[in-house]
């Protein structure tokens, strides 16, 4: 019966719109004590603001975020939620993320379940540090807070450091490069919080400048835009990626580009670039200036 | 009985001005002067010959030997089987391509260049095990299309699964099922082609014979015919062309169906006219189709597969109603 009532509970989820952006915590009386975190970086910003993630996903675990034994909603990345389990595991907080729709709709059957929810989306900077603030107000770290406070300030001096100022105008082509050829794909600042990133530096992102952008930049396009930089993320199994874009880059066409016989080519490590960066996010804006700085005093 | 020499010669003159338009226009605005200087060496030009020969050329000779191949298999699965409805997809090709393709990507990820060579290995094998499936259950027409029906589901089955296991993976196969010559190279069109023409050439010699099994399995052993070799012969010849197409392009949908039916409006039902004329309008179409996809949204580059299927069900459906006002 409870199976029946939870499969009727999804399927009229499935007619709702989508929840949007992040939504203000709860007052509760106390911190949660048992969270489940459906997301390896949102556990990650969760820990950052002083929580402990319960329950989680199977990413959480291969990021070394957390133990092996703790309990897994979903092997992977958290695309499929085992809301079952999740259910049975008895959270008292579920976090999720906005971005993905099963997780979406665990956290709408979670609600409906009487357990309380958040849904974050952090595609920017600007996201995370709200995410942070709201966790903290639920955890009350008060060191948390100021970890917050003074990455914020040292984001702003970045930001407006001279050096910063090599980037702008920039004109750049961001790539996320898998295994082949065909899933190699010029993408926009919305696509990738590093692309938005080098937006927000003042870069200038080709892709932007189609007035549709569908499914990818051609290559002839980019071929004769010839821009100053290109940056490459690499998805998937990092090995077969980074093969493939060493063999791209050496075919006669991609030879044609100023910015790759001039070494104006980065591959944007996974350490800072793969999963949000979180508390590092300064560490992250400090290495694409460092990439554009480097160039000017060459 | 003139029709026929001139739909070739029209056929041939139109695929012959869509070659040109194709390394002629792009996202890239260049100027016919440009790209000749480009093609002739000159210094301060690299860039146009880069487009010219690295990017559009290619494409070109992807999109008319997709056509070709694509064309060569339809007409022959549907001749063979004698079903209007039948082409790669029919007998597993796409779906076996497809699982290998996936497998590969699963298994070992490093050897992502060997993604052409599987997916023509997954393409073949499936063709081989519709073909013993069917031969095992009696070797008719229709048991052969049943076979292909069953087989194409357990691969988008198996293909499913392994993504659903892995959903990194299902970016990878998504860009490789849509179908396009983006990134084509012209080193992996030649044992393609090598492949594709021999096949034609095949089934140009074998065509008197092929045309008798359209008079049914019975009717085709009275005349002399040996109707299960040849039937798996002019089979495995569809199938190594498909397979051929899909090594390098991935999955285009609707060509191998739509073409031999357009060619058929055109030329009659006579095979040996059809392996003339399908081909070359297969060529045209999907040159005619990258064009189309280099600059309907340029400079975004839509995969080509996208628009076959777009453009390909309205147009089949318009063969149909035309079909069906005629025998009214």
């Amino acid at each position: 019966m409870r199976r029946l009532l939870s499969l009727l509970l999804l399927f009229s989820l499935l007619l709702l719109p989508s929840c949007a952006a992040t939504e203000p915590p709860e007052e509760t009386a106390a911190a949660p004590k048992r969270v489940a975190v459906l997301f390896s970086s949102l556990a990650e910003a969760w820990q950052d603001a002083g929580g402990e993630v319960a329950i989680t996903v199977r990413e959480s675990v291969e990021r070394g975020l957390v133990p092996e034994g703790t309990p897994l909603v979903d092997g992977g990345a958290g695309k499929r939620i085992d809301t079952e389990r999740l259910l049975s595991l008895a959270p008292d907080l579920v976090i999720a993320s906005a971005d993905v729709p099963a997780q979406v709709a665990a956290a709408e059957l979670c609600r409906a379940a009487g357990i309380k929810t958040l849904l974050f989306r952090v595609d920017t900077y600007a996201d995370y540090r709200e995410t942070l603030r709201a966790m903290t107000a639920l955890t009350g770290d008060t060191a948390a807070m100021e970890a917050l406070t003074a990455l914020d300030g040292e984001i702003t001096a970045l930001l407006a450091s001279p050096e910063a100022a090599a980037a702008r105008g920039q004109r750049i082509v961001f790539i996320r490069a898998g295994g082949t050829a065909a899933s190699t794909k010029a993408k926009l600042p919305s696509d990738h919080f590093a692309a938005a990133m080098l937006s927000e530096l003042g870069c200038r992102n080709l892709a932007e400048e189609a007035p549709l952008l569908v499914d990818t930049l051609s290559t002839e396009a980019i071929l004769a835009a010839d821009p100053d930089h290109l940056f490459f993320s690499l998805m998937g199994d990092e090995a077969a990626a980074r093969a493939n874009v060493e063999a791209l880059l050496s075919r006669p066409e991609w030879q044609a580009l100023r910015a790759v016989r001039e070494g104006r080519v980065t591959i944007l490590s996974r350490a800072l670039f793969h999963y949000k960066p979180c508390l590092r996010w300064a560490e992250a804006y400090r290495a694409l200036i460092g990439i554009f700085s480097e160039e000017v005093k060459e | 009985m003139k029709r026929y020499p001139l739909t070739l010669f029209l056929l041939s003159v139109a695929l012959l001005l869509l070659a040109c338009l194709s390394l002629a226009l792009g996202s890239a605005d260049l100027s016919l002067s440009s790209l000749f200087a480009g093609l002739c060496g000159r210094e301060g030009y690299e860039t146009e010959r880069a487009i010219l020969l690295y990017v559009r050329l290619p494409r070109l000779l992807a999109a008319m030997l997709a056509g070709v191949g694509l064309s060569l298999s339809g007409v022959l699965l549907q001749d063979v089987m004698g079903n209007a409805l039948a082409g790669p997809n029919t007998v597993g090709l796409n779906a076996g391509a497809g699982l290998f393709a996936v497998l590969l990507l699963a298994l070992a990820p490093a050897a992502a260049p060997l993604l052409p060579l599987a997916a023509f290995l997954g393409a073949t094998l499936a063709a081989l095990l519709v073909l013993g499936l069917a031969e095992g259950a009696g070797g008719g027409r229709h048991t052969v299309i049943l076979a292909g029906v069953c087989c194409s589901a357990l691969f988008q089955a198996g293909i499913s699964l392994l993504t659903a296991i892995d959903t990194d993976l299902l970016s990878e196969y998504s860009a490789f099922s849509v179908g396009g010559f983006a990134g084509v190279r012209i080193s992996a069109l030649i044992l393609p082609a090598v492949l594709i023409l021999l096949s034609l050439l095949a089934a140009l010699l074998l065509s008197p014979r092929i045309r008798i099994l359209s008079l049914g399995d019975s009717a085709a052993t009275a005349l002399g015919v040996r109707v299960r070799p040849l039937r798996a012969v002019a089979l495995l010849l569809a199938a190594l062309s498909a397979a051929s197409v899909i090594s390098f392009c991935g999955l285009l949908g609707f060509v191998g169906l739509l073409v031999p039916h357009a060619a058929r409006r055109l030329v009659g039902p006579s095979l040996p006219r059809l392996l003339l004329t399908a081909p070359l309008l297969g060529g045209a179409l999907l040159v005619a189709a990258d064009l189309c996809s280099r600059l309907l949204f340029a400079p975004s580059d839509v995969p080509v597969g996208i628009l076959t299927s777009l453009l390909g069900a309205p147009f089949f459906l318009f063969l149909l109603m035309k079909g069906r006002s005629r025998h009214a």
